[in-house]
């Protein structure tokens, strides 16, 4: 999925170590979710909404819009 | 600046070339490529196997020898970043199980070679045991010990394993039943399963970016 996490974390001015000591993972983790290759679990996409102050849907980016609802 | 990875992975490649050769030379003219030579193709296999998991282990062993090592070798990694918390003991617990795969794969066929059969090979069951029952507390270590990215890596990667393998059990089981193909051993297909599941790993572990 697609996100803004690099934009996010340089405007922090965060090292890819530093967002990972904050969330107690490996850099690694960070770099997979940047570069597209990892979705986070749920808990870590919320760490790091609460980390940077924003709703999740302003880090990760979804074009899926729902079917319209049939109307009873 | 021009980019200089293309250029160091080169140097590296040289420098891997070299000692690849020595390694080789010495190892022929001390006559142990003979004596391995002699060796049933299955246990040659394995053999194989078990050099390439001890030549990782002693790499992510020398890799997490220290820090400042670490930050050289690693990829990607920028100046002044601090290293994940725990990122140099995980290592070298991977170094270490993976250096304990590589003794289970060659302790069998070493010792029915140096003639360790019948009641002879009883101690060297036990010893197998020992190391197995180790590797596995190891291997739960790791695992509790690891995050999201690798345990998700983890799953991803024995449920590839697991796909693969049975299909090629039942392909082959399935061929040997109907006369086609020969029956092949235990060893044979303890091997090949170890074999798919580094190869699946690494495979996984490069899709997700896990050596950046």
């Amino acid at each position: 999925m697609k996100n803004r996490l690099r934009v996010l974390r340089a405007e922090a001015n965060l090292s890819q170590g530093d967002l990972a000591g904050l969330l107690g993972v490996s850099r690694q983790t960070i770099n997979a979710v940047e570069t597209d290759k990892y979705d986070p679990s749920l808990p870590l996409a919320m760490r790091l909404s609460k980390i940077f102050g924003v709703p999740i849907d302003a880090i990760f980016l979804d074009d899926w819009t729902p079917p319209e609802l049939p109307h009873g | 600046m021009a980019d200089r990875k293309p250029r160091r992975r080169l140097v590296h490649a040289a420098y891997g070339a070299a000692i690849g050769f020595v390694i080789a030379l010495a190892a022929g003219r001390s006559g142990l490529i003979a004596w391995l030579a002699e060796m049933p193709v299955e246990d040659m296999a394995s053999t194989a196997l078990a050099v390439l998991l001890l030549s990782l282990g002693l790499f992510a062993l020398i890799a997490a020898s220290s820090s400042a090592l670490y930050r050289r070798m690693a990829e990607n990694y920028q100046e002044g970043d601090p290293l994940d918390a725990g990122v140099l003991r995980y290592l070298r617990m991977n170094g270490a199980a993976l250096l304990l795969g590589a003794a289970l794969l060659l302790v069998p066929p070493l010792a029915v070679r140096f003639g360790f059969t019948g009641d002879a090979a009883i101690p060297v069951a036990i010893g197998i045991a020992a190391l197995l029952a180790l590797q596995t507390w190891l291997s739960a270590r790791i695992r509790r010990g690891s995050d999201e990215l690798n345990r998700a890596a983890l799953a991803e990667a024995s449920i590839a394993s697991f796909w693969l393998l049975q299909f090629g059990l039942f392909g082959w089981a399935a061929l040997a039943r109907l006369g086609l193909v020969a029956n092949v051993s235990l060893w044979t297909l303890m091997t090949i399963s170890g074999a798919i599941y580094l190869a699946v790993s690494i495979v996984v572990a490069l899709r997700r970016g896990m050596f950046a």
